[in-house]
């Protein structure tokens, strides 16, 4: 083979996934105790997020200034890219306009998944780091938001689970890796709860649209299989924290 | 949190007294816990994470590249990088820069050279995850990050791997690039066991008065009149040290007696913190879930 095949005609893709199949996804809940109201690291494969949650607390304790909402938190999303994420060393400025984007979409994401009326005049701040890049950004980025908020006992109306999905000539690949990512296009679901209902979409490149339903059905049975496994998690924390308080 | 007038008055007065009693009944050289792991990243040579009980974080990598240069001060290249503040700001240039000078002034570079003209370029960069809430309303300036984040840089030095050379050292009359063993099994540890070589560690301890206390708290910090900043280096004392002012209220000057007292107590920790930093190194678990 003298070129790396994204998917082979046995229907094996580049690390030796099947078409529906997700990456090794683990997660953890209340990494960092001490540090934030609610800590979450999530890996999907070689992507590796850490989120960590400040709030919801009084506006003025906010690091940056924000002016309080009478109908619901203001929700700061910092996503920081430290320059040894990726294989190659490579220094991102602090206002990349791609970092900022995705910090705007996660935002409006959430916002509709909190339930907003509990938390009028208040501030919740969320911190992504990115300590290891290898695909799916966004959709890891979401996963340990949702975890780290359900940590620090925001209440939200439902678990809101995201992956990747790429199209290759007619074949939809789920849970795309770098590699995959370069090659491909692709776009990002994210969904709420075991339902249909898509509270994230984010496609940065050119998509035939006929295809679309089929990335979307694909992506809604990914978030299912990875909300399952977010839900076992945060099933056994649950339990283990009801047995220390008897 | 910021301390009101008879709070400062309170911890001012129990840290300057002979017998040091301090906020958390420490003794003056006791250390609070500190949780550490190493090479967990999948895309760096070495890493590692440290962290305290008031929620401060350090992730350090040190990332490997090949770079054709003859000047060798530009080998080792330090960054910082604090959570919500600006790459610019004093804390995050202040920190870089004693970590730099610490880190460069001790540094075998035999070890990074390949050939003539090309060696090993080491990036470390340092993360702090999370910064107190209180930051920005409270008088402690936070520059005992130093101490943390050294220490972060020290293991993550001592588990760096890096690639065997397998071409040859000598490329006076060939031009060649150096090319590496494929087999990551047979990498090399940038400081082995037995160097002499081993990266200086800093330490900031706080003064009040005559006294000196290890590892100051954040009140403690802000009552703190001056604080020291101190190189150790297989038991000695080694560059840099300078002043750093630990509080932005009530700073004053020290006496001789503390430098030299602060000079004593760094010794006394410093081999107690090395031999603790060098046994997680030699455990290496290599694997990012065990970091967590």
């Amino acid at each position: 083979m003298s070129r790396m095949e994204v998917y082979s005609p046995e229907g094996l893709r580049m690390d030796g996934r099947r078409w529906n199949e997700l990456r090794q996804f683990s997660c953890q809940t209340n990494t960092h105790p001490n540090a934030s109201d609610g800590s979450s690291y999530v890996r999907q494969g070689n992507t590796v997020v850490l989120c960590l949650v400040k709030g919801p607390m009084d506006t003025n304790r906010a690091t940056s200034t924000t002016r309080a909402s009478a109908d619901g938190p203001v929700l700061n999303i910092n996503v920081s890219y430290p320059p040894f994420a990726g294989i190659e060393r490579k220094k991102r400025s602090k206002n990349e306009r791609r970092l900022s984007e995705l910090s705007i979409v996660l935002e409006r994401c959430f916002l509709k998944t909190i339930v907003l009326k509990n938390y009028a005049r208040t501030v919740i701040e969320v911190n992504l780091t990115i300590l290891s890049f290898d695909g799916g950004l966004l959709a890891a980025c979401c996963n340990s938001i949702t975890l780290a908020l359900i940590d620090a006992g925001i209440s939200l109306y439902d678990y809101v689970s995201a992956v990747s999905v790429g199209i290759y000539s007619e074949t939809a690949l789920l849970d795309l890796n770098s590699l995959e990512e370069s090659d491909l296009s692709f776009v990002t679901v994210g969904v709420v709860g075991d339902s249909d209902k898509l509270n994230l979409i984010m496609c940065e490149d050119r998509l035939p649209l006929d295809k679309l339903e089929r990335l979307i059905n694909l992506g809604i049975q990914g978030c299912h299989q990875l909300r399952k496994l977010m839900n076992d998690t945060v099933k056994e924390v649950g339990v283990e924290l009801l047995s220390k308080r008897q | 949190m910021a301390l009101s007038p008879a709070e400062r008055a309170y911890i001012y007065d129990s840290l300057v007294s002979p017998q040091v009693a301090r906020t958390d009944s420490r003794k003056p050289t006791q250390f609070r816990p500190l949780k550490a792991t190493c090479s967990f990243l999948p895309n760096s040579n070495g890493s590692s994470r440290i962290s305290t009980v008031d929620g401060l974080e350090c992730i350090t990598s040190v990332k490997a590249s090949v770079l054709r240069t003859n000047n060798i001060d530009e080998l080792i290249q330090v960054d910082v990088d604090i959570q919500g503040q600006r790459d610019d700001s004093d804390l995050c240039v202040g920190i870089s820069s004693v970590l730099s000078r610490a880190l460069t002034s001790n540094m075998d570079r035999s070890k990074l050279r390949l050939t003539d003209k090309y060696s090993f370029q080491l990036f470390i960069d340092v993360v702090v995850l999370s910064i107190p809430v209180d930051f920005q309303t409270s008088s402690y300036t936070l520059y005992s990050l130093i101490s943390l984040a050294s220490m972060g840089c020290y293991l993550a030095l001592r588990s760096t791997k890096l690639p065997l050379l397998v071409s040859t050292t000598n490329d006076k009359e060939v031009e060649e690039e150096p090319t590496f063993s494929d087999d990551w099994e047979s990498c090399v540890d940038l400081i082995p066991n037995d160097s002499d070589a081993l990266p200086t560690l800093m330490f900031v301890v706080g003064i009040v008065g005559n006294n000196v206390i290890a590892d100051p708290s954040l009140e403690e910090q802000q009552v703190a009149e001056s604080g020291m900043c101190i190189g150790y280096n297989k038991g000695n004392i080694a560059a840099p040290v300078q002043s750093v002012s630990l509080s932005t209220v009530d700073g004053r000057g020290f006496s001789e007696k503390a430098l030299l007292r602060s000079f004593d107590l760094v010794r006394q920790m410093g081999s107690a913190v090395t031999n603790a930093l060098d046994t997680i190194a030699a455990q290496n678990p290599g694997e990012v879930e065990a970091a967590f």
